[in-house]
């Protein structure tokens, strides 16, 4: 196990292109499928009144 | 805020978060939107089984990569949807414009098996700890730490990353990150 971990420095330069690959997916429109099917299922299972009411 | 919102309501929050998890684990956006889709059935049917007060991202993404992992058992699929990505080669070298430093980025992350995959956008990118991927994953907090060590030191050779000398500009993970953060007005 000698260096494998590689440096703060490495690691951090690593991270920040990961949040932005990943974020750039996240900023993307979600397809209108999603919607759709939501509503769907608020249709079809309602959502339970968890202890809030009105 | 979303920690008051009522459950089915505080999914929806999350959908672009997931959405992004299941495109880094499939690497193919239409097969990810149905993934998602399984997981916003899932979660929506069983949401009475969510424990208001705890981290329904982490609930949303477990949920998520358990439905990926038991359709790759069920198809034995192991590599067979990609966007042609995967195979595209990183410029020979590295190029002047941001957009394309993070495209060289993204194939980069695209060759890493799917545990690293998984486990860098987990920690990595998504701030989950190595405590919580772990248990969302279902295995040690060392695999978990040994995962994403491998998975960035691997990025770190295919983007030519110098480990020893200092960062230079030139560097192409540099350079995605830079330009990318130049582009946005904060």
């Amino acid at each position: 196990m000698t260096k494998n971990e590689p440096s703060e420095k490495v690691k951090e330069l690593i991270d920040a292109n990961l949040r932005r690959v990943f974020s750039e997916a996240a900023e993307e429109d979600l397809p209108e499928r999603f919607r759709d099917l939501l509503a769907q299922l608020k249709e079809t299972q309602p959502p339970q009144d968890s202890g809030q009411e009105q | 805020m979303t920690a008051d919102l009522p459950p089915e309501e505080e999914l929806v929050t999350h959908l672009p978060a997931l959405r992004a998890f299941a495109i880094s684990l499939t690497r193919n956006k239409s097969t990810a939107d149905d993934m998602v889709q399984d997981t916003i059935v899932k979660a929506w049917t069983h949401i009475g089984k969510f424990q208001p007060g705890t981290n329904m991202r982490a609930w949303l993404f477990t949920i998520l990569r358990n439905t990926f992992y038991s359709d790759r058992r069920k198809s034995r699929r192991e590599v067979a949807d990609i966007d042609g990505v995967i195979t595209a080669k990183l410029a020979e070298k590295p190029a002047h414009d941001g957009r394309l430093q993070l495209q060289d980025f993204k194939r980069a992350f695209d060759t890493l098996p799917v545990e690293q995959r998984e486990t860098l956008i987990l920690v990595g990118a998504s701030g989950f700890s190595y405590e919580e991927a772990a248990k969302m994953c279902g295995v040690a907090v060392g695999t978990i730490k040994s995962r994403a060590n491998r998975g960035r030191k691997r990025l770190s050779e295919l983007m030519h990353i110098d480990e020893d000398g200092p960062v230079e500009l030139t560097d192409r993970a540099t350079m995605a990150v830079v330009a990318s953060n130049s582009g946005t007005s904060f």
